[in-house]
């Protein structure tokens, strides 16, 4: 059985037939070919697959594609498609990205974090950072990226 | 050599490949979909130790969409590089919880999950081992029955008495120590997709830190020269040893074989990559050290057991590493270290940065602090007492040189960085906040053929392609390399674009990507490449100068004749042969091929001595970390690592492995360890129960990277290795802290909330 959802997925309308039972992970990946986001674990733990939906940094592995119906997502591959981001610069400069295979999840978190609010506290940054899982930089350089950012 | 003025090296330039990396374009294993690719998925073994009684793969078999199930049955083939021990599926018995019993290649992955659950499995248990001590115990079940033993290997060094040394000893301490298995954690699990063509072509993509090897390995399982095997590389989301020498390779290629002309792709679970792959370290160690009164060692003698898992061969040069260097940066007289692999009932172990030294280090650098405060003196005296000085002659037979390194100025950096000495420790209510540190020793363990190979490719508008074999699984090897290409070329490192991808195919060869050998090795590779090059540039040019390549001068992208500098040219006009007015040229592009051998022998089989070490990295970490005396929880405030790693090429890229390293040893000190249950299931495969250092645990831990640079003699620009070294000593150094505070001696790890919050309870904290 599959059930036809409709959302805007960077910026564009899109139609897919999906499965009751496939997550959202999987549709961006496996349907919309967009390998930005990454499979970390599958159960919420790592952070790798976090995207914007509605302005909210969320999990995708743990959202079903049919709760995407109606509503905006935005992955890394769609946060600013010409140039980098003031973040992505950020991670850059501060050498916070190693293997980078958890950089999209991060940036993710960041973007969300800096749509909402220009100038977060320390709090904000670090709450935003929970639950984001990085095993090569120690997170010191992502921190000051953030930080970075926050300061401009 | 260190040359007086670099330009490039030394820099601080971004990640070359920061860009693709920070937009998500970067690609990765588990990011690369075929046509026709096929999804295979891993039944593995719910039991530690068991007989394989009954395998039913009939009702599987005919579901839709399933291409083949392979079972055990399919090949009797045991495979390794060190020891042929490993079948691809468990053979008639399974030896750990998560070996595989069959693997459903299907359509996708739905189908070949529903299939898993139709496989029927009926085990027959066997008593199952999973303690190494346990395990060698005469009584202890076989893990390979042709064998005597569990014990598969023994590595002995020998230097001077310890007998006659213990005898001059004031003091003799001895005690036991435990290290368990860990997980490197990769956030990207193992992919690998495996193609056999018709022509008897096999085609590898994987998550792999190690191709060369897989090519090797392969060749030899599959009776395949080297040019019928491609293995390619795109980009690794870490590695930290779990993805060196071979790890799912073999299992998606034999089973591969069963679809000709059909790509198989497996990628391993969160859950799977705990048991599906390697974990680490796990050793239980007993030291016995004598000294003299004024904290001089006269004896060491250990015997480490390594819990190397149900197959050996990856662990087996781990257990030589180990033992090799289990006595730290010291020079004592009188040695005797004895390692041992040893088979249990667990999931197998590889390489995990730092391979043997942090596990020869928790046992070394806390000793030395119970000798410290056993004899009352400084332990930082009873470190630069016995620490390498030029000239020694050291555990293993090798003489000290100048070039090795200035520990005793790391010692003293580290130490003013925590202000040791001064409020050593301060308790209040409900905090202790305390001070510790240990040193730390590393030398690349590998084989003594591991080579480095590199290409410079000249393009017509004097841009430089660099080709090399090694992996940027986040290291950052791609940008120190470009940095020294540039450097020894003299050209800017804009103009240097260096593959990012290994393809067996095209990149020169590269033994593998480990022990810290990317820096040293390989830009010693990419300096005899370019200096290949610029000969080459400077034969073209005496073509135009009509004279000997002798007389002509290489600088900044210009030749020039030595004897007069005014007659020159841009290498525009030489590097793809010079073209005379009348359109007829000579000479040809210009390639540069260059390489790097270790001037190294395997040791003495009875004494371990020998030349076996290439070079040596050493430092001293320290440590601040608050105790919360109320909840047993310890907050790292700060972390130092000063280390002597030669020449730094990339401060910036350097700081990030030494910060990264330090975290990682946090880890593995404070939370982590992989727990198993009677029959030898892990019970913590999931970051909720297998804990790693998250962003929080670090909000407010301050850090502080020293350099100490004495030149390597053997180093491109005088640089030597640092990858994995601030690794080393964290556990002991953490250890060491909470002993000077609470005089409470930890000597298993990991040192969780629960077990210091057991510990100052019981000492009235």
């Amino acid at each position: 059985m599959s059930i036809k959802i409709q959302f805007k997925l960077n910026g564009e309308e899109k139609n897919f037939y999906v499965k009751p039972n496939m997550t959202l992970l999987e549709l961006i990946r496996e349907k919309a070919h967009l390998t930005g986001t990454k499979h970390g674990c599958g159960n919420g733990e790592c952070g790798a697959c976090t995207i914007i939906m509605n302005g909210e940094p969320v999990r995708s592995c743990l959202i079903l594609a049919v709760e995407a119906d109606g509503k905006e997502i935005i992955t890394i591959e769609g946060i600013s498609p010409q140039n980098l981001t003031e973040l992505q610069k950020a991670f850059i400069d501060e050498g916070a990205i190693q293997c980078g295979f958890c950089t999209p999840g991060f940036i993710m978190a960041g973007e969300a974090l800096f749509k909402k609010t220009q100038k977060p506290s320390d709090d904000e940054i670090k709450e935003s950072l929970s639950g984001h899982l990085c095993r090569c930089t120690g997170y010191e350089p992502i921190f000051n990226a953030f930080k970075k950012v926050a300061k401009k | 050599m260190k040359t007086t003025k670099t330009h490039i090296v030394g820099k601080n330039i971004a990640r070359v490949e920061a860009i693709e990396k920070v937009t998500g374009e970067a690609k990765f294993t588990s990011d690369i979909n075929h046509s026709g690719m096929l999804i295979a998925k891993v039944l593995r073994s719910n039991q530690g130790h068991a007989r394989i009684k009954k395998l039913n793969i009939d009702k599987a078999s005919k579901i839709c969409g399933v291409k083949k199930i392979v079972t055990g049955k399919d090949s009797n083939y045991y495979f390794g590089i060190n020891i042929e021990d490993q079948p691809f599926i468990a053979i008639d018995k399974v030896r750990y919880a998560g070996e595989p019993v069959a693997v459903v290649i299907a359509e996708d992955e739905e189908i070949a999950l529903k299939a898993l659950n139709l496989i029927e499995i009926e085990y027959e248990p066997l008593k199952v081992v999973t303690d190494v001590l346990e395990s060698i115990k005469p009584d202890a079940p076989l893990i390979h029955e042709n064998l005597k033993s569990n014990i598969f290997h023994h590595y002995k060094l020998r230097k001077g008495n310890v007998e006659i040394g213990f005898k001059k000893a004031d003091l003799i301490v001895e005690n036991e120590f435990v290290f368990p298995h860990i997980s490197h954690t990769q956030i990207e699990t193992h992919s690998c997709i495996a193609l056999w063509k018709k022509e008897n072509i096999l085609e590898i993509t994987s998550s792999s830190q190690a191709p060369f090897v897989i090519r090797e390995l392969f060749a030899k399982i599959f009776n395949l020269n080297h040019t019928q095997i491609r293995v390619y590389v795109p980009y690794v989301g870490g590695g930290f040893g779990g993805k060196s020498d071979v790890t799912i390779e073999p299992l998606v290629a034999h089973v591969a074989r069963f679809v000709i002309g059909q790509p198989v792709k497996l990628t391993l679970s969160r859950e799977e990559a705990f048991v599906g792959s390697l974990l680490g370290r796990g050793i239980k160690g007993k030291i016995k050290t004598g000294v003299k009164k004024d904290g001089k060692i006269v004896a060491v003698e250990i015997q480490m057991y390594f819990n190397a898992g149900a197959y050996g061969d990856c662990c087996l040069p781990i257990v030589i590493g180990g033992g090799q260097n289990a006595v730290g940066p010291y020079t004592i007289e009188n040695v005797k270290v004895d390692s041992y692999g040893v088979y249990t009932n667990t999931p197998f172990v590889g390489a995990f940065r730092g391979y043997g030294h942090p596990e020869g280090s928790w046992m070394t650098e806390r000793q030395l602090n119970i000798i410290a405060k056993k004899l009352n003196i400084d332990p930082a005296e009873v470190r630069i007492k016995n620490c390498w000085k030029v000239g020694d002659i050291n555990h293993i037979g090798q003489k000290v040189e100048k070039h090795n390194g200035e520990l005793k100025v790391c010692i003293q950096k580290a130490l003013k960085s925590i202000n040791w000495g001064n409020k050593n420790v301060i308790e209040t209510e409900n905090k202790i906040i305390t001070k510790g540190f240990a040193c730390f020793m590393k030398s690349p363990v590998m084989t003594t053929n591991a080579a480095s190979s590199a290409i410079v490719k000249f393009n017509p508008d004097g841009t430089v392609n660099l080709s090399m074999g090694t992996i940027d699984y986040g290291q950052g090897a791609l940008t120190v390399l470009s940095q020294i290409c540039a450097e020894t070329l003299q050209i800017p490192v804009e103009k240097i674009f260096i593959a990012r991808q290994t393809d067996t195919q095209f990149s020169p060869y590269e033994w593998q990507t480990v022990a810290s050998r990317g820096t040293w090795s390989v830009g010693n590779a990419i300096v005899s490449a370019c200096n290949d090059a610029i000969e080459k540039i400077k034969q073209n040019a005496s073509i135009a100068f009509k004279t000997s390549p002798r007389n002509v001068e290489y600088k900044n992208e210009f030749v020039f004749l030595k004897n007069n500098p005014k007659k020159k040219l841009s290498i525009k006009d030489v590097i793809y042969g010079y073209m005379f007015p009348d359109g007829h040229t000579e000479g040809g592009p210009v390639v540069g091929y260059g390489y790097f051998m270790p001037n190294v022998t395997n040791p003495n089989p009875n004494t371990g001595q020998g030349k076996c070490v290439a070079e040596w990295t050493g430092g001293c970490q320290a440590a601040i970390i608050e105790i919360d005396k109320k909840t047993g929880v310890i907050t790292p405030l700060k972390l130092v690592t000063a280390i002597d790693a030669g020449t730094i090429v990339n401060p910036k890229l350097a700081k990030g492995q030494i910060v990264g390293a330090m975290v990682q040893g946090l880890g593995a000190t404070l939370y982590e360890s992989i727990i198993y249950s009677d029959n030898g299931k892990v019970r913590n495969d999931h970051f909720t129960d297998y804990k790693i250092p998250t962003p929080e645990d670090l909000w407010n831990t301050e850090f502080d990277t020293i350099f100490v640079e004495t030149a390597e003699e053997g180093g491109p620009y005088g640089a030597r290795s640092l990858g994995e070294h601030a690794i080393v000593s964290v556990p002991a150094t953490i250890a060491n802290a909470i002993s000077n505070a609470t005089g409470i001696e930890f000597f298993e790890l990991p040192i969780t909330s629960e077990k210091m919050l057991k510990k100052l309870k019981e000492k009235g904290k």
